[in-house]
């Protein structure tokens, strides 16, 4: 034992005071310890330490009488002792020391991102919380590299929508990574405590976002935008104590925008604002299946209705389609009085399905509304051949909907 | 041991052919331990040191399937390459240092037993871990299972490291179970220097946790920790084995490398606590006056004593987390005061508290 011991000492270049600088730092950090323990830190064999530990012994003591636990009871001179061995040792041999490359930044915003992406709404509300502020940390710490200002990182607000101010050393897409990162983890700590955002702030941060993602390839952010996305809509939609008819154009409008920034980030943030304006917030009118807006000359209607039952109606039925409103969900439309009639007795008859129905689910309410358009499209196919399958295909994309996996 | 279970393998996820397969790898590579950085170096330079692994895959992949014992096996497939060896020493005009290596080989070879290398290695570490953590160490039992391709799914001359190591978590307070998986068809010198670090990684990291659970992309756990591991590894390595200590290091620091630069979430949380461990022994270092050496111990005397703290890992993240040049005042206040009080539990509230 003696032989290797002393081998290595000899090896590590220190000789006697390289090992006691050993033994005397451990017990410096360790402040109290047994002889495995400081084993462990110097890999020293027991009599090399216990003697190390009695040349010491007017900073080391033992505990309660007992031979092998020791306590530091003047930390100073026990540091001063250390180095003073040390003191004409060679440094420690750096030079196959791991050298993180200087990439601190990109490690930061990406466990950002990941923590981000990856959030599981159904754990416990205290893990969320930290991890949160995990994510929150990394981000401002990123940000904070990134400022040509150099702030305190713990003093940045993800709040203020200005965490990614325009700064002339970043490219586009960096600022864009940050702003979406920002908003993500800002609407993350708004759902966390039950927190609804107003109205402006909602619209201001898809208003940010879309300034910003102007002409930056998103491919890269797509799963953030993705969440992004979830989190607005998931904020922007009112109420679940609204009735059953606004509840289902909400469902469709929300899913249909979800769906489309699944196609193109770039139009799925551009829906975001047209969609918060109508879906029925602050007090507004919930959106409804069919809403007569003005009297027009022979007879004929100006209306808002459910897009849907626009689309099987037989083609006898005349109108014409001007605005869309709500993601498609709704239409501004001029009827005449024949199709007027229709529209407001499926309208009806739709409402009462979806008030009698006993499954308030989002899933449920589009299924209704599927068993309804289909059963009117049978009524008509008599009277026009391509009715079923235009119906087909409507109900498809309705299908698609519901099934589609929401945050 | 399920009763149709051969009693030729130790462990239970390993068939006989495959254990003893690995076994003739794992004894001839610790036999040669000295020179497996050598062996890595010219295997990578030059045809004949890779022929001459090639001919030692050929002999183990044909004498393992006979039903023999583990000495038997190794001393078979040892005779075999030693054959082999000598017929290319006696044929080929070789570069004098690779003449000398396959010289050097040839003999070492001579001393490979069938004797369990891994479980050898693992109980060393173990030994020294042990010491680490005190009562709170649980028992830990070593596990080999065959993995059917490589971890990270690399090449092999991108990452020759076709090992792995888990320890599945569990609330027993007393025992754990780690598991050691090898692309066994795949498994080189270079895999087997890196044993070590997988076996102190474990050990430091994982086998005395208290947390709630385990987490791939803990910047604790996989990143904090771990860099605390590589600092035994440097510690510990010669007396592991003072023969595979240079290759142990070397392969350590490689593997270090490629296990840093992935896409992987388990790569980012790795680099963000190495940098996080880095950023708090510069704070030893510069604000409170510490050596480098006494820096990076008290760096990872905070990461052990943080691991044995009986907390969500959650928390442990949150405060890896702050580790960011500059800490901010409250947490270098704290930090302050664990150097004083060692009061590990009290630092981790207030890093965590809101």
């Amino acid at each position: 034992m003696g032989g290797r011991s002393e081998h290595r000492r000899f090896a590590r270049g220190g000789g006697r005071g390289m090992s006691a600088s050993r033994v005397l730092s451990a017990a410096a950090a360790l402040r109290e310890f047994d002889l495995d323990q400081v084993a462990a830190f110097c890999d020293e064999p027991p009599d090399v330490i216990r003697t190390v530990l009695a040349d010491a012994s007017g900073s080391i003591a033992p505990v309660d009488d007992t031979r092998d636990r020791w306590r530091v009871i003047d930390h100073r001179e026990l540091r001063r002792r250390s180095r003073a061995q040390a003191a004409g040792e060679q440094p420690p041999k750096d030079e196959r020391r791991y050298q993180p490359k200087n990439d601190v930044t990109e490690t930061r915003l990406r466990y950002a991102e990941q923590v981000l992406v990856e959030w599981d709404g159904t754990r416990p509300f205290e893990e969320r919380r930290l991890r949160l502020d995990a994510a929150t940390n990394a981000l401002r710490q990123a940000a904070a590299n990134l400022s040509p200002e150099s702030p305190a990182w713990w003093q940045l607000d993800i709040s203020s929508g200005d965490l990614a101010p325009d700064n002339p050393r970043l490219d586009a897409a960096t600022l864009m990574r940050l702003q979406v990162t920002q908003e993500v983890a800002y609407l993350t700590s708004q759902e966390l405590v039950g927190h609804a955002l107003n109205t402006p702030d909602l619209g201001a941060a898809a208003q940010r976002l879309q300034v910003r993602a102007d002409g930056v390839d998103l491919q890269s952010m797509f799963d953030l935008i993705a969440r992004f996305v979830d989190l607005f809509l998931y904020q922007a939609a009112p109420t679940p104590a609204g009735t059953a008819p606004g509840r289902l154009l909400t469902a469709l409008a929300t899913r249909r925008v979800r769906a489309l920034a699944k196609k193109s980030q770039l139009d799925g943030l551009a829906a975001l604002n047209p969609l918060l304006e109508n879906i029925g917030r602050d007090g507004k009118p919930a959106p409804r299946l069919y809403q007569e807006l003005a009297d027009l000359p022979a007879g004929r209607k100006h209306v808002v209705v459910y897009t849907d039952l626009l689309e099987v109606l037989p083609r006898h039925f005349r109108y014409r389609a001007e605005n869309s409103r709500l993601s498609g969900a709704l239409t501004e439309a001029v009827t005449d009085p024949e199709t007027t009639v229709q529209l407001r007795m499926h309208a009806s008859r739709l409402e009462q399905d979806l008030v009698r129905s006993p499954y308030g689910s989002d899933r449920a309410l589009i299924g209704s509304a599927i068993q309804l358009l289909h059963q009117i499209a049978e009524q008509g196919a008599s009277d026009d051949g391509s009715l079923m399958t235009r119906s087909d295909a409507r109900c498809s994309e309705l299908y698609r909907l519901a099934t589609l996996t929401l945050a | 041991m399920p009763p149709d279970m051969p009693a030729s393998t130790p462990y239970v996820d390993l068939d006989p052919v495959r254990w003893r397969g690995i076994l003739a790898r794992g004894a001839i590579y610790h036999a040669l331990r000295t020179r497996l950085v050598a062996l890595g170096e010219l295997a990578g330079q030059g045809a004949h040191i890779r022929g001459a692994l090639n001919d030692l895959e050929l002999h183990i992949n044909a004498l393992t399937v006979d039903e023999l014992d583990d000495e038997t096996t190794v001393r078979r497939v040892v005779e075999a390459w030693d054959a082999a060896l000598t017929q290319k020493l006696g044929m080929m005009p070789l570069e004098a240092n690779v003449r000398e290596l396959l010289t050097a080989a040839r003999t070492l070879a001579r001393d490979a037993c069938g004797s369990d290398p891994f479980e050898r290695m693992f109980a060393q570490i173990s030994k020294r871990a042990r010491a680490l953590y005190g009562e709170a160490w649980r028992i830990p039992t070593l596990a080999v299972a065959h993995v059917g391709s490589h971890p990270r799914s690399a090449s092999l001359q991108q990452d020759p490291y076709v090992v792995t190591a888990r320890t599945p978590w569990s609330p027993d307070a007393v025992t754990s179970a780690v598991q050691l998986l090898i692309f066994c068809d795949e498994f080189g010198p270079a895999a087997y220097a890196a044993l070590p670090i997988l076996f102190v990684h474990e050990c430091v990291c994982h086998v005395a946790a208290k947390q709630d659970r385990a987490k791939n992309d803990s910047v604790f756990a996989e990143g904090l920790l771990d860099w605390a591991a590589y600092y035994f590894l440097d510690l510990w390595a010669s007396g592991i084995d003072p023969g595979l200590s240079p290759a142990a290091r070397m392969h350590a620091q490689r593997l270090r490398g490629l296990l840093c630069q992935g896409e992987t979430p388990e790569s980012r949380a790795r680099l963000y606590g190495h940098q996080s461990a880095e950023t708090l022994r510069g704070w030893f270092e510069t604000r409170c006056g510490h050596s480098p050496h006494e820096a990076e111990e008290l760096v990872t005397v905070l990461a052990v004593k943080l691991n044995q703290v009986d907390r969500p890992l959650t928390e442990k993240d949150l405060f890896v987390t702050k580790l960011s040049d500059p800490l901010p005042p409250d947490l270098e206040e704290a930090l302050r005061a664990w150097e004083d009080d060692q009061n590990t539990e009290d630092l981790l509230a207030a890093a965590v508290a809101a």
